[in-house]
């Protein structure tokens, strides 16, 4: 068992580094491989608009890919494990477009000055800020309700309805805001991975692994909660504690890659599916860096058909996310039968 | 064999609290567990078993008394070592099903391992032995899954077990079960419970097994009072005819299970060559409409002699019919009846 699961994380690892070399290859302009590689590697290159465009744009953008993926994903997990629901995710539960409401109302308030592309540090605060309390506040809601509401198919009902209550909270927003600040909104609302500044990455990074690291540290707790909130408890897992590590961590990661990119969908529902199929286990202790390495993969490979066309311009993010991610979900509902997970 | 007290309560009151309105199920119990014995919990629907039980693991407070775990106030516990002592299993369903069978019964060494959760070497020999234990090692690397209800049952004792707890709790084992794989899983909690000395406390509805494989009984009465002693005492006494409170409903102590009460205008003195012969010769006539006697003053009521399964001679009077078979049998008594 342990053995598939390093054969799966070997495997994933040479996938993330021939699609990140892909992603450094293929743009708007278009690099020669052996160039990309050049730059890569530090040498000063004639072209200093390759070099330009290799470090300042691409780079950032293909590294903000692996770690939003990642995050997603492993938000996706967490929540499917804590809910008890394999259908639980950032965006079914309602804490993407939380997050979105918070962006949304800092922007929008700001009349377009804000946006997070536009770098001046107190507004990239402010969004990311509202983008953290908007997510915390519906996973807030999800998890009162939750304890409400028994059954888990409602719960999943309830977060698509809280989910519209923030859409149309928004609309609301667009209605009373400035053109420019619509616009700069529904530019941030397609997703895109290439909303982190090259000097904006190292915060990100740093961020993004600090909800990663604490979603590792949740790996033994997450196993208990397989069995259900009250075996957890008898095997000496404190479930308040748990439940807010989870959602601190679950909040972290989807508000800041929903702060950054936008709210991107199916990344966090389909991934852990995707990572399970794989490994063939629910267990955590393989499936979690499993499906921070699909996640990275799955972004990636968006970002790649994103950046496809080339001169002609970018395909929205969310454009392709459902492509991708819907597939595989209804994959799983068809074939839920066969699936130990899901018994 | 020394007995050693595992867990004692004093004067517990059960019950509910939800901010000024107090639902009290039960008042002033006194109960004690000991090592190396099975005690059942039998009550009716809605008696307050899963209460008393969830108050015993922690799971909700006790509204008075006290509680003692292993001689210290249960209280006084921490999570883990709470989880270090009790160990239970319940009915609910789990989201294990992805979890091999070796994995989830690993689980149960959470409260004893690191931060990550890592098995040490001891941790998987324990894991394996417990596997053995309860008769899964051919199911080892099988998904939970893939497993029976039975088997499922099975996997979270082996799960409890390897908690190393003393004292393990489980919320009716056997209900959705079928009769042998609830035999199964009773006579492997008593094998726990004298082989390995932990004290074992399950709750069921089914009443004969815990009073052949029980070694005390915790009865909760439809007066809200719970009875605890050895089986045979709580038998003899007439406590378990307070189980259910049902007008036609009443305990047999000689055959040791619930009937209903038949009135039956008629009787018949019964003769049979053994005891097994005798029961269900009984069990027969009563079901169509004959009291048994035991006079062997036959004059007034008919004889039923009973050698053997294939000669059964019913004698009135003067006359004697002889029959093959019950179905025989009870065929003429209907044919009795019916004029």
């Amino acid at each position: 068992m342990m053995s598939k699961g390093y054969i799966c994380s070997g495997v994933l690892v040479v996938l993330v580094i021939l699609l990140v070399m892909a992603n450094l290859t293929v743009g708007t302009v278009s690099i020669p491989f052996a160039d990309v590689c050049d730059i890569l590697i530090g040498k000063e290159h004639e072209n200093a608009g390759w070099q330009f465009i290799v470090w300042e744009t691409r780079f950032p953008q293909t590294i903000t890919a692996i770690f939003s993926g990642a995050a997603l994903a492993v938000s996706g997990l967490m929540l499917q494990t804590a809910f008890s629901n394999p259908l639980a995710g950032p965006s079914i539960l309602g804490i993407n477009s939380g997050a979105s409401l918070g962006v949304a109302f800092v922007m929008l308030a700001g009349g377009g000055s804000i946006a997070t592309a536009t770098f001046s540090l107190s507004g990239f605060f402010a969004i990311l800020l509202g983008a953290f309390l908007g997510a915390a506040l519906v996973l807030s809601v999800i998890l009162f309700l939750s304890t409400l509401i028994r059954s888990n198919v409602m719960l999943l009902i309830a977060g698509i309805m809280i989910g519209y209550i923030a859409s149309s909270a928004i609309s609301l927003l667009n209605f009373f805001s400035t053109a420019e600040g619509v616009h700069s909104y529904m530019i941030w609302g397609m997703g895109n991975f290439g909303g982190v500044a090259r000097d904006q990455l190292p915060l990100f990074i740093l961020v993004m692994s600090v909800g990663l690291l604490m979603a590792i540290m949740l790996i033994k707790p997450l196993n208990a909660l397989l069995l259900g909130q009250n075996y957890a408890e008898n095997l000496g897992v404190n479930i308040r504690r748990t439940r807010n590590l989870l959602l601190i961590a679950t909040g972290l990661l989807t508000a800041v890659t929903t702060a950054f990119c936008g709210p991107i969908s199916f990344i966090g529902l389909a991934v852990p599916h995707m990572a399970r199929l794989m490994l063939g286990t629910s267990n955590h202790n393989s499936l979690m860096p499993v499906t921070i390495l699909v996640g990275g993969c799955v972004a990636l490979l968006c970002n790649l058909i994103c950046i496809l066309p080339g001169e002609s311009g970018i395909i929205p993010l969310n454009a392709v996310t459902p492509m991708l991610g819907a597939p595989v979900i209804i994959y799983v509902i068809v074939n839920q039968r066969r699936i130990q997970y899901f018994n | 064999m020394d007995q050693n007290i595992i867990y004692e309560g004093r004067g517990v009151t059960t019950g509910y609290e939800k901010g000024a309105r107090r639902t009290v199920i039960h008042e002033n119990l006194d109960f004690t567990l000991y090592s190396g014995e099975l005690t059942c919990l039998l009550g009716c629907n809605g008696a307050g078993k899963s209460t008393l039980l969830r108050s015993l693991t922690a799971s909700q407070p006790v509204l008075g008394g006290e509680l003692l775990l292993m001689g210290k106030r249960l209280e006084e516990y921490t999570e883990r070592e709470r989880s270090k002592n009790i160990g239970i299993v319940l009915t609910e369903r789990t989201q294990s099903g992805g979890l091999t069978v070796y994995e989830l019964v690993a689980l149960g060494r959470q409260p004893h391992t690191g931060f990550f959760g890592r098995l040490t070497r001891n941790d998987k020999e324990l894991v394996a032995e417990a596997i053995e234990a309860v008769g899964m090692k051919k199911k080892t690397n099988c998904y939970v899954a893939e497993l029976s209800d039975g088997e499922r049952q099975k996997a979270m004792i082996a799960k409890a077990l390897v908690q190393e707890c003393p004292l393990i709790i489980l919320d009716e084992p056997t209900a959705f079960l079928d009769v042998e794989s609830r035999i199964e899983i009773m006579t492997l909690l008593r094998k726990v419970a004298t082989e390995e000395s932990k004290a074992v406390l399950l709750s069921t509805h089914d009443v004969e097994q815990a009073m052949t494989l029980g070694d005390r009984l915790w009865t909760m009465t439809t007066d809200r009072k719970m009875y605890c002693g050895v089986t045979e005492d709580l038998v003899l006494c007439d406590v378990m005819n307070r189980l259910f409170e049902h007008p036609t409903i009443s305990f047999d102590q000689l055959r040791g299970c619930y009937q209903s009460i038949r009135k039956n205008e008629k009787a018949v003195s019964l003769h049979c060559a053994e005891p097994s012969l005798y029961y269900w010769a009984q069990n027969a006539l009563e079901r169509n409409g004959y009291d048994c006697v035991h006079t062997s003053d036959g004059q007034l009521l008919p004889t039923l002699s009973v050698e053997s399964p294939d000669r059964i001679i019913w004698t009135k009077g003067k006359t004697a019919i002889n029959f093959g078979s019950f179905a025989e049998l009870i065929t003429y008594l209907r044919t009795l009846t019916a004029h």
